[in-house]
């Protein structure tokens, strides 16, 4: 799937949280296209982390791709780009 | 403005005004260690807070301040008279910076030079010795501070509400690495819930960071500031295990064993040294963490110590809560005053008696509250030191200002509002009030001209007197002025009260010289009505070389006002009782000189008369219109004369009810160009009354008129 919007943040995180759970439960291999965006925030960890953490659970593949710099960068700082396998 | 950009834009006013007083404090140059550090601390302060934002000309700009500041503060540089006025000027344009800044404004040409000016000034009263050090180092874009480098470690755990507070933990990561490097950040993922139970809105995460850099403890804490109630911060130096065995007790079960799987802490084992595997870009090596000095020991650590003295701490609340606590609460006001009411129909006193003592008890809830928004007017007045000191300096003058009452209470928005009208007046009193040196030595009095600002609470109303030893009002001038302007008659016979207040009337100025401070002759007139637009009443006084007293007499808050309520149509009005002048029943005595129904004269007077109904286009139904022309000597019509300023107008309505206290409310957007009505209150019955704006009505009906 592909995320639309150009912000993974707190403003927005219902919206991706829906869009994405709706995805969740469809397929057995999640894969988000994250070529849009171009800032994330703790929110957007934390989701993203939660959703690898439940694949993980249901034995579901998990892949981000086209990540940005920006965000490769944000996810280094965080330290959860190990977490995520990136 | 996002929320964390509005708390910069508050906390670096504030700085900036704790500057401004100190260096006021030390115009004249100072040795005084507590005010220098003082001025240091709210640079200090300053630079880091913009280097949260990434404001970097701010950061800069305070960076180069602040070096000289520590000069001065370790005994190299002086603080002399010059120097102050360099770091106000600096002050002035990091206001301007920070203005600009918050604003998203790109920085002029103008702004730029003074900055690069003002900057090379900073680094010619360095001490030599420090000026090429200063050089070399001003080419990095952020400059440590000396001292030594410690290795921190920082445990952030959040309160589920942070993400709300609007400030991002990945912005406050980059700023550490401004402020020197992360060795190493463990993000603590145990508490994320999966995916079906995760609210997104909620905080789960923590991080555990090795943190290496020449900030202290409290500079790192203070970083937090601005977020301190949502964050739980533990930092501590990262040799001392004691505090490594304290956090374990503190944080999940879980942490003793990430961390030591971190190789950030290790039990009594030999460390070792070949597997250090990093499991993310910004792990360094822990081998080249150099070992920091022998642990200190610190006071045991502790989120921030909130120490509860006698008279309480603060709260930085934002007033719109306060405001819609105010507004919640006096609904249950006019709710309750419902009930009674309804008690009193029923007959029954046990449900009376209730419903009044709930009545008392919801009043003195509702003054606690306003209470709420009282503040002191010091912090707001002291600020007219700068700008009398600034224009005595203009205008070559010797002027002595003084404050007193300072500690009065006012509500905070009056206050606010307050602040171009006082300006005005100050400037005024400096400009045309004080003569100059050789005038007050010719004259016999003080060379040194006086203004005194002075506030005390008088019968429930908030008094404000600014004062000063100057020349006084010159009647005679004012006058001959005010009747080549036409503004008065020349046949009028005024008292020396109504000559006086002519100063506020717009057009007049009776200065020789038009300076750049006042004399324009507008402002004046600006000032009446922006106090009156407080429900504020000025009276001024004078004497001729003794000096000019200025009076202010404002309401201790806006939200609730004595109103008159009458009705028009279908639709109740409140007046405020204030501004009228008489009521009068609209007899033939009246009627019959009424010209063409627009005017009406009382006591040889004619004034305009504004039917409300037809004003707001009442669509009265035809019944209705027919019972007024049929029955025309029956139908009780009431005029209401309100004034403003030297102006009246009287407005016909249909019935008059009496005085009641009502609580103002805004109509929102959408009514907010609705002529002569600034807002609504709900009465006692439920029903909505609007308040009538009264001097945007007479303007609209003299505007007419002309």
């Amino acid at each position: 799937m592909i995320l639309e919007n150009e912000k993974f943040t707190i403003h927005l995180i219902r919206d991706i949280y829906k869009n994405i759970k709706d995805e969740f439960d469809k397929v057995d291999n999640l894969s988000i296209d994250m070529k849009n965006i171009s800032e994330i925030d703790l929110s957007g960890l934390q989701l993203l982390v939660s959703l690898k953490k439940s694949c993980d659970k249901e034995n579901k593949g998990f892949q981000l791709i086209n990540i940005s710099d920006e965000l490769l960068y944000s996810f280094e700082l965080s330290g959860i780009d190990s977490i995520l396998e990136i | 403005m996002s929320e964390d950009l509005c708390f910069f834009y508050e906390d670096a006013t504030d700085q900036l005004q704790y500057m401004e007083n100190a260096l006021l404090d030390a115009k004249d140059g100072t040795q005084d260690k507590e005010k220098i550090a003082e001025i240091f601390r709210a640079m200090h302060t300053m630079k880091g807070n913009a280097g949260m934002f990434g404001f970097e000309d701010l950061v800069n700009l305070s960076h180069k301040a602040e070096n000289l500041l520590d000069d001065v503060r370790n005994g190299k540089v002086e603080l002399d008279a010059n120097l102050s006025s360099l770091f106000m000027s600096v002050k002035d344009t990091i206001s301007l910076l920070v203005e600009e800044c918050v604003n998203g404004i790109e920085l002029d040409q103008t702004t730029r030079d003074t900055i690069v000016s003002l900057e090379n000034e900073l680094l010619n009263k360095m001490p030599t010795s420090e000026q090429s050090k200063e050089l070399e180092s001003s080419e990095e874009e952020m400059i440590e501070d000396e001292g030594k480098e410690i290795l921190w470690h920082i445990s952030l755990r959040f309160e589920p509400e942070f993400l709300r507070s609007g400030m991002d933990i990945l912005s406050i990561l980059k700023y550490f690495l401004k402020r020197g490097e992360i060795l190493l950040n463990i993000p603590i993922l145990e508490n994320i819930p999966f995916f079906d139970h995760l609210d997104p809105v909620q905080t789960y995460m923590g991080f555990e960071i090795d943190f290496q850099s020449s900030l202290t403890k409290d500079d790192i804490i203070e970083i937090f500031e601005f977020v301190e109630d949502d964050v739980d911060l533990i930092v501590f130096e990262h040799s001392d295990k004691k505090e490594f065995e304290d956090l374990f007790t503190k944080r999940e079960d879980k942490l003793k064993e990430i961390l030591i799987e971190n190789f950030t802490y290790e039990e009594d084992i030999e460390p070792d040294e070949t597997s250090l595997v990093p499991t993310s870009n910004l792990k360094k090596n822990i081998e080249s963490i150099p070992k920091v000095q022998e642990a200190t020991t610190k006071t045991k650590n502790q989120p921030k110590p909130q120490s509860i003295e006698d008279n309480g701490f603060f709260l930085k609340v934002n007033s719109k809560k306060i405001d819609e606590l105010i507004n919640k609460v006096s609904e249950m006001v006019i709710r309750n005053s419902q009930i009674e009411g309804y008690a009193q129909t029923k007959d029954d006193e046990i449900l009376e008696d209730m419903t009044n003592a709930m009545g008392t008890l919801l009043e003195d809830v509702r003054d606690s509250v306003m209470n709420v928004r009282m503040v002191q007017v010091k912090d707001s007045f002291i600020k007219y030191r700068r700008i009398v000191s600034d224009t005595a300096l203009k205008l070559n003058k010797d002027i002595d200002f003084i404050l007193e009452g300072e500690n009065t209470e006012l509500d905070k928005s009056v206050v606010e509002k307050l602040s171009d009208p006082l300006t005005h007046m100050i400037r005024n009193s400096c400009d045309h009030g004080i003569e100059t040196t050789l005038q007050r030595v010719e004259k016999g009095k003080d060379p040194k001209g006086k203004v005194i600002l002075r506030s005390y609470p008088d019968a429930g109303t908030i008094v404000i007197e600014l004062e000063d030893d100057g020349a006084g009002i010159d009647k005679d001038a004012v006058l001959k002025k005010a009747i080549a302007n036409n503004i008065v008659n020349e046949n009028d016979k005024l008292s020396d009260q109504e000559i006086y207040m002519l100063i506020f009337s717009a057009g007049l100025s009776t200065s020789q010289n038009i300076s750049d401070i006042s004399g324009r002759g507008v402002g004046m007139d600006v000032v009446r009505r922006n106090i009156e637009d407080l429900r504020g009443v000025i009276d001024i006084n004078s004497k001729k070389d003794i000096g000019s007293k200025i009076t202010i007499r404002l309401p201790l808050t806006l939200a609730i006002i004595d109103g008159f309520l009458v009705q028009s149509g279908h639709s109740k009005f409140i007046i405020p009782v204030e501004t009228i002048s008489q009521c009068i029943e609209l007899t033939d005595e009246y009627r019959s000189e009424v010209k063409g129904a627009n005017t009406i004269n009382i006591r040889e007077e004619v004034l305009p008369l504004l039917n409300l109904r037809k004003f707001y286009k009442d669509n009265i139904t035809p019944d209705e219109l027919e019972i007024e022309n049929d029955e025309e000597d029956e139908y009780r019509q009431n005029v209401v004369i309100v004034r403003y300023s030297s102006y009246e107008v009287g407005l016909l309505v249909d019935e008059l009810y009496g005085q009641q206290q009502v609580v103002i409310k805004s109509l929102g957007g959408m009514f907010s160009n609705v002529p002569g009505i600034s807002g609504g209150t709900v009465l006692g019955s439920g029903e909505i009354a609007l308040i009538l704006d009264i001097p945007k009505l007479v303007e609209n009906q003299i505007k007419k008129g002309e």
